[in-house]
């Protein structure tokens, strides 16, 4: 039988930050490129620009974020459809890199040989669903239609798929996924033709309070994708501060795997010349959970130690 | 199968221990892994119920139309005139189909295929050209597993894989599925886990050397006056293929430890399920009587692994 003292704390994050749109998700990022983390992005979004004024001159001359940003071709019909310009790549090449990070003369090799001072970042997880259900209903053809039932399952399935790779044990580095939130409460917002309101979703219980979940797809996955992660943050503003929340309000749950040593509030402060300081935001989170820094920063530390010290 | 391609296709079975096959599929191992006895007795010697439901082999005329037309179209023949050279061969090779059910018809059939053609006329899945100029369509695949057999070779795991496609970048193996459910998410629950599903993605990424991401079930439900269509991904990680290895050969090793010991136990559970297995009528008599009622029951039709379909 296993002893509990042989337990050992999980050398690396898998962790979710939840925000709504223009909390800061990507540009809290910056934190980690200047503590000397190694960032590989998948970049849904395409705001990977937004981070840049937030690295220090030091950061932004290493070789510490590395990211690919992966949006499919859309084009315009003339009666008004938004359709896919050619085949859907963005979720095809992102699972080709998850598999091996090769993109023109960059070679980062296999994700599964990434070190612990690696973080691999999805940024974000709602827009990679979109990017799923584009691909699906391609393929289907039914690009440009509301999707099909059957749509919403296959790319339910490709999400999952996704977070389950990216929360075995083959991929041995640290994970982020960024996410917007999603509001749910436990019956749907308007009664049947007998007056009762449906149970939206299996893994909600019926007239549950409203409750913030990542933002996965359709009504299945919100409630389901928390479990693939030991922490579970949230980035917001509190009067003019943006904070990193580590621990569970009433309805949003969060986690962390140190709640008595994490507080529950990180400010996710600048540093005097605007950068994102590399003392607090999601680097200290990391300092805190882990218990070290990233094996690159610990020649850097004396140095910034001079430069920060008020 | 007659004895003429019986001759032609290597011996399924090891050469040391001429009751443990060698040459794995996965038909042979969800026999087995229903139960030991009933794999004995109908795979394990080469014995097969000798009436069957139609619906059983339905599909396999989809499949052999799909095929032919995947090829066709890869010379540049038109949809059109494909589909009229398909039709009347299918016809032909159901000449002697026993049409009991309302939705198992020759005209049903018929329909799937035009209708299914007509889906997925400028489909996006494209099918794959193989080095050799050939479409990877109803492509046979023998892989060893990591296991030896007495042998002292490693045993082989086959398969048939119906086609490969590309789609926006990456590389799929496709199944058509036949079925008269509704092509819903309880449906295609079934294919995860999957013995068969997991079985083709590995046999696919080692027997053809290619990064394939995963299956596509092709979906095909039969209705009596109208067929549905509706496409599904079931991907693996690196993990789920290597637990379904390490499973694989577990239950092989069983076979092996059963065939040494000329011991192969039933499994009572399964006697009842899935309306009933075809051996439940023999296996219910004494030990020593049920010789007289299995031949009345099951004839001689080995089934083969290696063949090639």
């Amino acid at each position: 039988m296993a002893n509990i003292n042989e337990l050992e704390q999980p050398p690396v994050i898998k962790g979710i930050i939840m925000a709504d749109p223009g909390a800061g998700k990507t540009c809290a990022l910056a934190a980690l490129v200047n503590a000397g983390w190694d960032l590989r992005v998948l970049d849904f979004d395409n705001k990977m620009a937004s981070i840049l004024p937030f690295l220090t001159p030091e950061s932004r001359a290493s070789d510490r974020l590395h990211y690919i940003t992966l949006t499919d071709k859309l084009k315009t019909t003339v009666d008004g459809k938004i359709l896919c310009d050619g085949s859907p790549k963005a979720i095809s090449r992102a699972m080709s890199i998850l598999n091996n990070w090769k993109i023109g003369e960059e070679n980062l090799g296999k994700t599964s040989e990434w070190n612990e001072d690696c973080i691999l970042v999805m940024d974000t997880l709602t827009f990679m669903g979109n990017a799923a259900m584009r691909y699906v209903k391609v393929l289907a053809g039914r690009d440009g239609q509301r999707p099909h039932p059957a749509d919403w399952g296959n790319a339910q399935d490709i999400q999952r798929g996704l977070l389950e790779l990216l929360f075995s044990d083959a991929i041995k580095c640290n994970i982020l996924v960024l996410s917007h939130i999603v509001y749910m409460g436990g019956r749907s917002s308007e009664p049947d033709n007998e007056g009762k309101y449906k149970k939206i979703s299996d893994n909600i219980e019926p007239n549950s309070a409203l409750t913030a979940y990542p933002s996965g797809l359709g009504r299945v996955m919100p409630p389901e994708v928390g479990r693939y992660f030991d922490s579970m943050l949230n980035i917001r503003m509190v009067g003019s501060r943006r904070v990193l929340r580590t621990s569970s309000e009433p309805y949003m749950t969060l986690r962390n795997p140190k709640p008595a040593t994490v507080p529950k509030e990180i400010s996710l402060k600048l540093t005097q010349e605007g950068y994102a300081d590399p003392e607090g935001g999601l680097a200290k989170y990391f300092r805190l959970i882990l218990g070290r820094e990233p094996r690159q920063s610990q020649a850097m530390a004396e140095g910034r130690t001079e430069r920060y010290n008020s | 199968m007659n004895n003429q391609q019986q001759q032609q296709s290597p011996s399924m079975y090891c050469k040391s221990v001429p009751t443990l096959q060698k040459a794995w599929d996965n038909t042979s191992i969800k026999a087995l892994k229903s139960c030991q006895y009933l794999y004995n007795k109908t795979i394990g010697t080469g014995f097969r119920p000798i009436s069957v439901h139609p619906r059983l082999n339905y599909g396999t005329y989809f499949h052999w139309a799909m095929e032919q037309y995947e090829k066709l179209r890869v010379q540049k023949i038109s949809q059109e005139e494909a589909l009229h050279k398909i039709i009347p061969l299918v016809l032909i090779r159901m000449k002697n189909f026993p049409e009991e059910d309302t939705t198992y018809t020759k005209q049903n059939l018929v329909r799937a295929i035009v209708w299914y053609v007509d889906q997925y006329y400028n489909d996006v899945a494209e099918t794959y050209i193989m080095s050799n100029g050939k479409p990877a369509v109803e492509l046979s695949f023998r892989v060893p597993l990591p296991i030896n057999s007495p042998d002292g070779d490693p045993y082989l795991y086959c398969g048939h894989i119906d086609r490969i496609v590309t789609y926006a970048g990456l590389i799929y193996n496709t199944d058509y599925k036949t079925t008269k459910y509704a092509l819903d998410n309880k449906y295609f629950k079934q294919f995860s886990p999957d013995s068969q599903m997991s079985g083709y993605i590995y046999g696919t990424k080692i027997g053809f050397n290619e990064p394939v991401a995963g299956a596509m079930i092709d979906g095909i439900q039969l209705a009596v006056t109208h067929n549905r269509f509706a496409r599904r991904f079931v991907l693996r990680t690196e993990q789920q293929t290597e637990e379904w290895l390490e499973n694989t050969c577990h239950w092989i090793k069983i076979a092996e430890t059963a065939a040494l010991s000329g011991k192969w136990f039933m499994n009572e559970e399964f006697c009842s399920m899935y309306g009933g297995c075809s051996m439940r009528d023999v296996c219910s008599k004494s030990p020593s009587t049920r010789n007289l009622w299995y031949k009345n029951k099951f004839h001689y039709d080995p089934w083969n692994p290696l063949d090639n379909r």
